[in-house]
């Protein structure tokens, strides 16, 4: 009886070390993102699926809430992060990435871009980009705002659902749109609002299930979900409102953590996020427009999406010298 | 040396715990002297104070009601089911009663369905500052009615008879006599409750709406997490302490002093108002209105997470029930172990007369806990090891010592009295036989303390159970205990399997408390 125990327990030991040793050939890259890219209907599988099949490696995501939470993690970790990279942060909140010093330069001669602006950034890289927008439900909101002054002013217009700017790039997001909008005047313009906020959500995802579930006329989400309606469900009803003063834009992008064990898969990772084998998992996945439009084209549900008139980015310093202070006047706001 | 070095051990361990978290956040909240918009952390403080003055005065209105009309209506159907909910009500998870509060109020409950199918839609109503006092009336209004009702039941019977004699209506039984004993025991009630809903965390932060509405307890845990502000954290941090120490001060004076034994004479049937029209009436309003209002959202929580049950069937939830057990079993321990080092030392001054002081301000040091808040706490503590540690990659022992302090007031407080009762009793006899040692624990010490020992622990088990904020702060995304999950899944709108998890986490709790009650014999009654 103790023969076989000892046999059994050394058969384990064997097959557990074999098992480790053949884990260990290939290296394992750990990727911090936020949670609808890596969740179950985000493009994450897809794309894990498609450079594990080129790399020998494994692409672990890590889901942490939405892009604000990822960078405060990463601040908190600090040099003991067991990230090797860190993609779904936006242009407004790089300046703040690279003051943590924890990015590396990316070293990567990058092709063409099919970006709406130029890019020369030497950390970040971008992998998608798209403008923020009110999505409404064309069937029980008929006559929706067409401007954010109209929806901001009318005291019995639609209920939003809104992130929070301390966690959330489109929350930020919204958060410079209103100043570039309205200025000093922000403040009031929130205080305005507010009433009508149902709630504000940490991240993006809760936000639009709210949306969905029916608590409130207008979710903001982006000028491409209603992509996502047509393609997947068939349906045209949810329509993302196009303001006449135009629409605050958003660029995506990934870099590599300094003090990475992994520098050249790195590399590899972010080389072959702007490769056909990332991009195509884009349009219909994280529903946003690709930074390199894939070899087949944009999806045919892409044909169908309003575009607005004018688009607005900040300068990622402009955005970093007033975050903090941009962020405590829309807290003292919401809690007037 | 047996009696004091544990205890010598644990008083050290807690206050070098407590101590660096502090000054952690002292250091950390140094800087450069900018504490950021005063505007929103006097926002903050205002918004907390009416939150928990409402929350306080409905709780303590809507159980005072129920109480007298249990007290006056001591035989009726339903009854022991409305005493049951009670109990149950006031040890629910509060996270899991923000789930009772959605399932019924929300615009997708029970309520909003019923409405609907009238043809009336009223939207969404259930985040923001409603939102929350529905949550707090649900968990506290039970409690202050059972606190209520026992002291009504306490009334001599020679009041009835009196009033009876005097043939006293209605109105002047309630202002002469009800009223008196309810005033009494609403002082302590009363700042038990509003300092839980100012420091109240996942409530606020489930239903709150944003910053609209906040408590400084959920701005700590988002100056850190979302902000990696140490500074702003620290600030807010020694405010609470500060409101907290002030609402406390009462509260340890009611605690430190041994409150009578409160027997139900069990002859309320004596009570000359209860023949009455208008109090029957009344009383029916109350108990049907009242008890709807306790009930219905714990069968929302039966009905709902029965028939979602198999949506339990997903790796994560084992994964998260187990992450939860391997926290709160050790939490547990490690708290019953730290207030019978802390008891048996208080003992052993206590009995030397002239270390009486000294052992009393142990018996605060457990209780000056509760003015520390977990994410105060918390926030000391991941300030103090972050230059050392990552506090993420030891989050879970982390979490573990948190919840065993916080826990610590509970189970001092159910062991020092039977200990102390063992050596008045035995001491002596135990003294003059010789008996020391091993042998004088098991023979003195364990038959009184094994009960109150087994209570202790369920209890402590129970409560980090149910925690959602250390847990939420310490955990990143491969930490999941079943509070965190059903936040998440309450966040993300997936309502069934929000269900499941709120009825298995119920379960387990009420588990830990019904073994706890099993045990309990008089203790229990007493702690609570």
């Amino acid at each position: 009886m103790r023969t076989h125990i000892i046999v059994a327990i050394a058969a384990a030991a064997v097959l557990g070390t074999t098992l480790a040793a053949s884990a260990q050939d290939r290296p394992t890259l750990t990727v911090y993102t936020y949670s609808s890219f890596a969740g179950e209907y985000g493009p994450g599988g897809a794309i894990k699926e498609n450079f594990e099949a080129e790399c020998g490696c494994f692409l672990r995501w890590i889901e942490t809430g939405d892009a604000g939470t990822l960078l405060a993690r990463l601040q908190l970790e600090g040099n003991s992060t067991t990230a090797d990279i860190v993609l779904g942060l936006d242009t407004n909140l790089i300046a703040l990435a690279r003051q943590t010093g924890q990015f590396a330069e990316h070293e990567i001669e990058l092709g063409a871009l099919d970006l709406p602006v130029e890019w020369t950034d030497e950390i970040f890289i971008p992998f998608d980009w798209g403008w923020f927008a009110f999505v409404y439900d064309s069937a029980t909101l008929e006559s929706p705002p067409t401007s954010l002054a109209e929806l901001i002013a009318d005291p019995d217009g639609p209920s939003v659902i809104v992130q929070d700017p301390r966690t959330s790039s489109p929350g930020l997001g919204l958060l410079l749109w209103m100043k570039q909008m309205f200025g000093d005047e922000a403040d009031e313009a929130w205080a305005s609002l507010s009433p009508r906020i149902v709630t504000v959500t940490r991240g993006w995802s809760e936000a639009y299930g709210l949306f969905l579930e029916g608590e409130a006329d207008m979710v903001l989400s982006y000028t491409t979900s209603p992509a996502y309606h047509i393609a997947v469900e068939g349906e045209t009803r949810y329509r993302a409102a196009i303001f006449a003063e135009g629409h605050m834009m958003q660029v995506e992008v990934a870099g590599i953590i300094a003090g990475t064990d992994q520098p050249e898969l790195a590399r590899q990772f972010l080389r072959f996020m702007v490769s056909d084998g990332f991009q195509s998992a884009i349009p219909e996945g994280n529903w946003m427009y690709p930074a390199v439009v894939p070899a087949d084209g944009l999806p045919e549900a892409f044909a169908a999406l309003g575009q607005p008139p004018t688009s607005f980015l900040l300068p990622p310093e402009e955005v970093e010298v007033n975050r903090r202070a941009w962020i405590d006047e829309w807290l003292a706001a919401m809690t007037r | 040396m047996v009696n004091r070095l544990p205890g010598l051990i644990a008083l050290a361990l807690i206050a070098a715990l407590v101590g660096s978290a502090m000054i952690g956040l002292i250091v950390a909240g140094g800087g450069d002297g900018s504490f950021g918009p005063w505007s929103y952390i006097g926002s903050v403080i205002r918004i907390s104070v009416i939150q928990a003055a409402l929350s306080t005065l409905a709780s303590l209105l809507l159980g005072a009601a129920i109480a007298l009309a249990l007290a006056r209506r001591t035989r009726f159907f339903g009854r022991p089911v409305l005493i049951a909910a009670l109990n149950v009500a006031t040890v629910l998870p509060a996270i899991v009663t923000v789930f009772a509060i959605v399932a019924v109020f929300g615009r997708s409950g029970w309520l909003g369905d019923i409405s609907r199918w009238f043809g009336f839609d009223y939207g969404s109503w259930v985040f923001g500052l409603e939102g929350v006092l529905l949550a707090h009336l649900l968990l506290n209004a039970p409690l202050a009615a059972r606190v209520f009702l026992a002291a009504l039941a306490a009334i001599a019977p020679e009041h009835w008879r009196l009033a009876a004699q005097l043939g006293m209506p209605p109105r002047a039984i309630f202002r002469f006599i009800d009223l008196p004993v309810l005033i009494r025991e609403s002082a302590g009630i009363a700042a038990l409750i509003f300092l839980a809903c100012f420091t109240s965390f996942a409530i606020v932060l489930a239903l709150g709406g944003g910053p609209a509405v906040s408590t400084l307890e959920v701005a700590i845990f988002e100056a850190i997490r979302f902000e990696g502000d140490f500074q702003r954290a620290a600030l807010l941090a020694v405010l609470q302490i500060a409101i907290s120490l002030a609402l406390l001060a009462p509260l340890i004076f009611l605690f430190s002093r041994r409150a009578p034994e409160a027997m139900p004479t069990g002859l309320s049937a004596l009570r000359p108002d209860i023949g009455a029209t208008t109090t029957k009436l009344a009383d029916r309003i109350i108990l049907i209105g009242g008890g709807a209002f306790v009930i219905v959202p714990l069968a929302a929580i039966v009905v709902a997470g029965s028939s979602a049950v198999a949506t339990l069937a997903v790796p994560v939830v084992a994964r998260a029930l187990a992450t939860s057990v391997a926290i709160g079993v050790p939490a547990g321990f490690l708290s019953v172990g730290l207030a019978l080092a802390l008891a048996t030392l208080g003992r052993h001054l206590r009995l030397q007369s002239s270390r009486r002081r000294t052992a009393d301000l142990i018996g605060l040091t457990a209780l000056l806990i509760l003015v520390v808040s977990p994410l105060t706490l918390s926030a000391g503590l991941f300030a103090v090891l972050r230059s050392v540690v990552s506090p993420f990659a030891i989050a879970i022992p982390l979490i573990i010592i948190v919840n065993a302090l916080m826990a610590l007031p509970f189970t001092y407080r159910q062991i020092e009295p039977p200990l102390l009762l063992a050596a008045e009793r035995y001491g002596r006899l135990a003294d003059s036989l010789g008996v020391k040692g091993l042998p004088r624990l098991r023979l003195m010490d364990w038959p009184l303390l094994k009960s109150p020992l087994i209570v202790a622990l369920t209890m402590a088990i129970a409560l980090s159970l149910g925690d959602l904020g250390v847990a939420a702060f310490f955990g990143t995304g491969d930490l999941v205990t079943l509070p965190v999950l059903l936040f998440e899944r309450l966040s993300a709108y997936r309502t069934a399997e929000a269900a499941s998890i709120s009825l298995l986490l119920s379960l387990l709790v009420l588990a830990m408390f019904l073994i706890a009650q099993r045990w309990s014999g008089g203790w229990y009654a007493r702690t609570r």
